[in-house]
């Protein structure tokens, strides 16, 4: 469907839902972070700190590069033990809220949102953006073709779902609620 | 004026409703409201803005000056649209403007017989006294020139509709669907590229559609577009317009999604607003034709002559049956042709001495008179032109011989042609002249990602429009990588020829004294005259931005698409310089006006910008608090009970938390993480005070300041661990204090080892305060609270309702008091469960205006004393500055100008009478005039319940040692005097024994 062409019914609409987040914790450091960092992941089963495009995931743990120097995880509980003097860890399990959009509208949809360019041929499943969304910085997740999750800060979250929910309007909204 | 029985691009079976002013017009699907005007016979459709001089259509496009009417009623009225590009609908409703009491017979038309006194620069020279009086006079003045001014009424009603913003990026973007436009949208989607083409008409074709019915151009233009819709990588939009063009290769784009219906259909947008990023972009707008200029030249029946084949062809509209065809280059004799076909009686007048022996066949062949070396000197005519004044004229333009009455009911004028060069011009700057054209177009480089094509680049031919469409769609596409073989370019066709051969430059008309005579307009929208141009020159306004503001040519909603060459030509001629030596202004988006509905998208309302909750925000709706606005957050303001006011409320909230103990969530404190082996380094150089003797858990009171030695922000910083502190802000100055320590860290400080993060959504915050507050959470949390295990600036970690949490023990209300830190998605659950608590110790929950009346008794700095104009000295916080180590400000902080004893000083203020003071209010001494800034000002204000008195906090001059004075607290605004009396600013337990028990 080409974008800004809203389906004639609702038989394909918006799903929107939030999942609750399992553990999030930042990973943050210096000089040798990227050492002290992947030993870390490897640890938890990942291959190392990644890139800042692609996310990795190994069951149900998955990180993201943030920044040179940070990157989150999330689904690896309490990652309190690598924490040190050299190498700190924060947990933000509360921080984030995840919003989860799906559907055939779902990237026509993120179009309305954000300027980056989220089109089928530009951002890929297992792919992850830092995006700025009404103001509010925003890490977007492709899980699939029509897939995404968004993790939002906490308290911005209620307004970010609202302005979705208006904004997906034409296209049928179906809210979903995920464990 | 008349529809023609055949003929057109229109569909004649579909008839529409459409009415102006009420009288209904005949017309069809396919006609514009211009077109169906034309087809009623409807001659003036419009007044014009100053004068109020009667306005026929001008012309078929974007750059019509006069035709400007308001369309639908009630809400969805919308005033100042061009009725030629404004596509009929059945149920169009249309009425005209700017005329009172009738378009027929309007009253403001007495201003056009003061025309020679409104001349340009009236108000500036005008209204300038030069007595007290006569100042006042044109004061009086001011309330009727406002009255008039405007064109056209907005409404105040809510807009019913729905906008939205769209994001796209895309390889190559072609603005325009013309030849060249679909040339190079043919080349480029060839080649494999993702393509947008763009064309602002509800139809693709440009001026293909201004052919005749059955023209080459017809099966072109289908074989073109079918195989540009059966393209996936190409992405047609009409009844789009693009406005704007801006930085990163972005554009601004306007899609008419419902304009051309009565209204949108349930959930459809009526516009949307894209922003499209495009690695290359194809410019194919087209040019638009250029006015000649004569007296008369705003009357209904004078219009452009590719307008005139615009509504022959495309809508089979003959606009007139005695037809002057007035030029001074080739392509309008196409024009008389077609129209002396259609049946109307054609002269051709042009400025020209000869012609080739083409032009002579065609005009002959079509049975059009022609008169060589003549001009039209005068159109005239009551209310309409009835007749033409035609002359015989120099190559200058100037009248040589006597003139000749001709009857006319329509002129139709072709004085060459401007490439619509806007969104180069928006990103590149100054075009540069090309002389064979008379004309402006870009300064075309192979790097710029703005490529133009067509007549938008001066094309002499439609051959070159098609060639150059393909070429720059070629290689566009192939800048982005695309590798698609393009195949051949389009076939040329014949469109008859072009303005640039044998162009004579001289598009005015002057008597043999060497005037225009009448009225001769060059800028018809803003009503700006031929003599406007001369006296500007003459009084020493001759660069081409003083022209543009003197005059206000070009500054109408049509921005000088058929004003800007004329005016520069003549100040030109009038300077005795090249056109290019006068130059251009800068072209600007919006290209055509926008709404700003479409710009704002859904960002409107609840979305104006975005809301920021509290992970207990429910918990205070559900409960009855009224809400407040606190920069972005929502927070509870108070909780009335029975109807309260805000001040009975209040005033009620804040004594309970005295009496017994209140609740209050504090969630939005900014907090930030500090970790890192150099943290407590870091902290030493953000606050003034020192931080490397803070022991685990301990809690520190902090100021920082800006670097230039203002203060910045307060807040209390908790030590967690080794290398990990827990830093409070104000709600206010979060984002900006964690910004500061970002930026420090990464430029002057990028060798320290600390990483800066926000929690303050990972944590929620909820304060406990009054006589009550350690019973009540010594029995929830089951954690010794005692003055001993916890004093104040201390906390601990404990379980309460199950949820593990840190009780931070410190007191902004000057009470004893806690502020207990949760998980944000468990503070609901830890609020509940202290509220469940709550009536064994009379627990009632409290809201921002009785944290500020119990802050403001103790005395405590906010954000109104923290506004950026007050140091460390003026807040009584000097001594907390350490003298052992740098921090930021620490050296600006000690300029003179900051230690003058002179400034004003935090002060407590007791308001005498029954009236608070209002924050900003100004202070007097007792005694004396009440002139300028006074000795300071009121920053907060309230009503004491513990006092029982209105309390005011303010920055006094020499506040200190004024203590027991009677000043004056001076509202100008409000126009209100109180007296005060200067007292300390701790006006609650000043010693601190209710917070330290």
């Amino acid at each position: 469907m080409a974008d800004g062409q809203v389906p004639a019914s609702s038989t394909d609409p918006l799903v929107i839902g939030t999942r609750e987040l399992d553990a999030l914790w930042q990973m943050a450091g210096w000089d040798d972070f990227e050492t002290r960092a992947g030993a870390a992941l490897r640890e938890l089963g990942l291959p190392g700190v990644g890139s800042y495009r692609a996310a990795q995931s190994a069951g149900s743990v998955t990180s993201w590069r943030i920044a040179p120097d940070r990157l989150l995880v999330e689904g690896a509980g309490d990652l309190g033990r690598f924490h040190s003097g050299e190498f700190v860890l924060l947990d933000l399990s509360h921080a984030r809220s995840v919003i989860t959009l799906s559907g055939p509208p779902a990237r026509d949809v993120l179009s309305l949102l954000t300027a980056v360019d989220v089109s089928a041929a530009a951002f890929l499943p297992g792919q992850f953006l830092q995006v700025g969304i009404h103001g509010i910085g925003v890490l977007l997740a492709c899980l699939g073709p029509e897939d995404f999750e968004l993790f939002v800060p906490t308290t911005w979250a209620a307004s970010i779902q609202e302005l979705i929910l208006d904004n997906a309007k034409p296209y049928g909204v179906r809210t979903r609620q995920l464990e | 004026m008349k529809r023609l029985a055949s003929g057109g691009r229109i569909e004649r079976s579909e008839k529409l409703s459409v009415s102006f002013d009420g009288r209904r017009l005949p017309a069809v699907r396919g006609d514009t409201l211009a077109s169906a005007m034309l087809a009623g016979g409807l001659g003036t459709v419009a007044r014009s803005f100053k004068y109020h001089r009667p306005r026929g259509i001008y012309s078929a496009g974007v750059e019509e000056p006069g035709a400007l009417v308001h369309l639908r009623d009630g809400d969805r009225h919308e005033p100042n649209v061009r009725a030629t590009t404004t596509e009929a609908f059945d149920g169009l409703t249309s009425g005209s403007q700017n005329a009172w009491p009738s378009l027929r017979f309007d009253l403001g038309a007495v201003s056009g017989l003061a025309s020679p006194v409104l001349g340009a620069g009236f108000y500036y020279k005008t209204f300038i006294g030069p007595f007290r009086q006569t100042t006042r006079f044109w004061k009086w003045c001011e309330h009727f020139i406002r009255k008039a001014a405007g064109m056209g009424r907005g409404t105040y009603r809510s807009d019913p509709d729905a906008y939205e913003k769209r994001h796209r990026t895309v390889d190559v973007l072609v603005i325009g669907g013309g030849a060249a436009g679909l040339s190079a949208a043919l080349a480029a989607g060839r080649s494999g590229a993702q393509v947008l083409l763009v064309e602002q008409d509800f139809a693709l074709g440009g001026a293909l559609l201004s052919e005749p019915v059955g023209h080459a151009g017809d099966a072109w233009l289908d074989e073109s577009a079918a195989e540009l819709q059966g393209m996936e990588n190409v992405r047609i939009l009409t009844r789009t317009t693009a406005f704007g063009a801006y930085d990163g290769k972005t554009f601004g784009l306007i899609e008419r999604v419902s304009d051309h219906v009565k209204a949108p259909e349930a959930g459809a947008v009526r516009q949307r607003y894209w922003q499209v990023h495009a690695h290359r972009t194809v410019l194919a707008a087209g040019a638009i034709e250029r006015p000649m200029v004569f007296g008369g030249n705003d009357k209904p029946g004078v219009m452009l002559a590719s307008a005139a084949r615009s509504y022959l062809n495309r809508f089979a509209v003959l606009a007139g049956d005695r037809v002057i065809v007035a030029t001074n280059n080739d392509s309008a004799y196409v024009a008389a042709a077609e129209l002396a076909g259609a049946g109307a009686e054609v002269t051709l007048v042009d400025m020209r001495e000869r012609i080739g022996p083409e032009l002579d066949e065609l005009i002959n062949g079509a049975g059009v008179k022609l008169l060589l070396g003549h001009g039209v000197l005068e159109a005239k005519g009551w209310g309409r032109v009835r007749h033409a004044c035609i002359v015989p004229v120099d190559a200058a333009g100037r009248a040589i011989g006597q003139k000749t009455i001709v009857p006319a009911d329509l002129i139709a004028v072709s004085g060459g042609w401007t490439p619509a060069i806007h969104l180069w011009s928006q990103i590149f700057g100054k075009p540069v002249y090309d002389a064979g054209g008379a004309c402006f177009v870009p300064d075309a480089k192979p790097e710029q990602h703005i490529q133009t094509a067509g007549t938008a680049m001066a094309a002499a031919s439609m051959a070159d429009v098609i060639e150059q469409g393909f070429a720059r769609g070629s290689e566009a596409a192939s800048a982005t990588g695309a590798k698609g073989d393009c195949g051949p370019a389009p076939v040329g066709l014949d469109s008859g020829r072009f303005w640039q051969s044998d162009f004579r430059k001289t598009w005015a008309v002057f008597n043999l004294q060497g005037k225009t005579e009448g009225t001769a307009f060059v800028d018809m929208q803003h009503d700006v005259k031929l003599s406007d141009i001369d006296q500007a020159e003459r009084e020493g306004y001759v660069s081409v931005e003083h022209l543009k503001r003197y005059t206000t040519q070009g500054m109408a909603t049509d921005q000088g698409k058929l004003s800007n060459l004329n005016a520069l030509s003549r100040m030109a001629e009038l300077r005795g310089v090249q056109v290019p030596d006068v130059g251009t202004t800068t072209f600007r988006p919006p290209f055509t006006p926008t709404t700003i509905g479409a710009l704002v998208g859904h960002e409107h309302g609840r979305h104006f910008r975005p809301t920021r909750r509290s992970p207990i925000h429910d918990w205070h709706v559900e409960h009855g608090a009224e809400m407040t606005e606190s920069g972005a957050w929502l927070r509870p303001w108070y909780y009335p009970e029975a109807g309260e006011s805000l001040e009975a409320a209040y005033v009620r909230e804040a004594s309970h938390v005295r009496a017994h103990v209140g609740i209050v969530d504090v969630s939005t404190l900014g907090k930030i993480a500090v970790q890192g082996p150099d943290a407590a380094e870091f902290l030493n150089r953000v606050y003034v005070n020192g931080w490397k003797t803070l022991a685990v858990g301990r809690l520190r009171y902090g100021v920082m300041l800006r670097e230039d030695g203002f203060v910045l922000d307060d807040g209390v910083t908790a030590r967690l661990a080794a290398h990990d502190y827990f830093m409070s802000t104000t709600t206010a100055n979060a984002a900006k204090v964690l910004a500061m320590a970002e930026l420090m860290l990464q430029t002057a400080w990028a060798d320290l080892r600390v990483h800066v993060t926000s929690v303050t959504d990972q944590w929620g915050a909820i304060a406990v305060a009054g006589p009550n507050a350690r019973a009540l959470l010594s029995q929830v949390a089951g954690a010794d609270l005692s003055r001993e295990a916890l004093p104040n600036n201390h906390f601990t970690r404990a379980q309460l309702a199950g949820v593990p949490v840190r009780i931070h023990r410190m007191s902004y209300s000057g009470e004893l008091a806690y502020e207990i830190y949760v998980p944000s998605r468990q503070a609901r659950q830890v609020w509940e469960a202290l509220i469940a608590a709550g009536p064994e110790v009379n627990l009632r929950p409290y809201g921002t205006e009785a944290m500020g009346a119990l802050r403001i008794e103790k005395g405590h700095v906010a954000g109104p004393e923290l506004d950026g104009r007050t140091t460390l000295k003026d807040l009584g916080f000097e001594g907390l500055a350490s003298s052992k180590k740098p921090f930021v400000g620490s050296v600006l902080r000690k300029r003179d100008v900051l230690e003058d004893p002179d400034r004003p000083v935090l002060v407590g203020l007791e308001i005498e009478g029954m009236s608070g003071a209002k924050a900003g209010a100004l202070l007097f001494p007792a005694a004396g005039r009440t002139e300028g800034h006074g000795d300071g000002w009121v920053s907060s204000s309230t009503y004491s319940p513990a006092l029982d008195r209105h309390i005011a906090m303010g920055l006094l001059k020499n506040g200190a040692s004024r203590r027991g004075e009677t000043v004056r607290v001076v509202d100008f605004v409000g126009n209100e005097v109180l007296t005060a009396r200067v007292v300390a600013n701790h006006f609650f337990d000043p010693e601190g024994e209710r917070q330290n028990g």
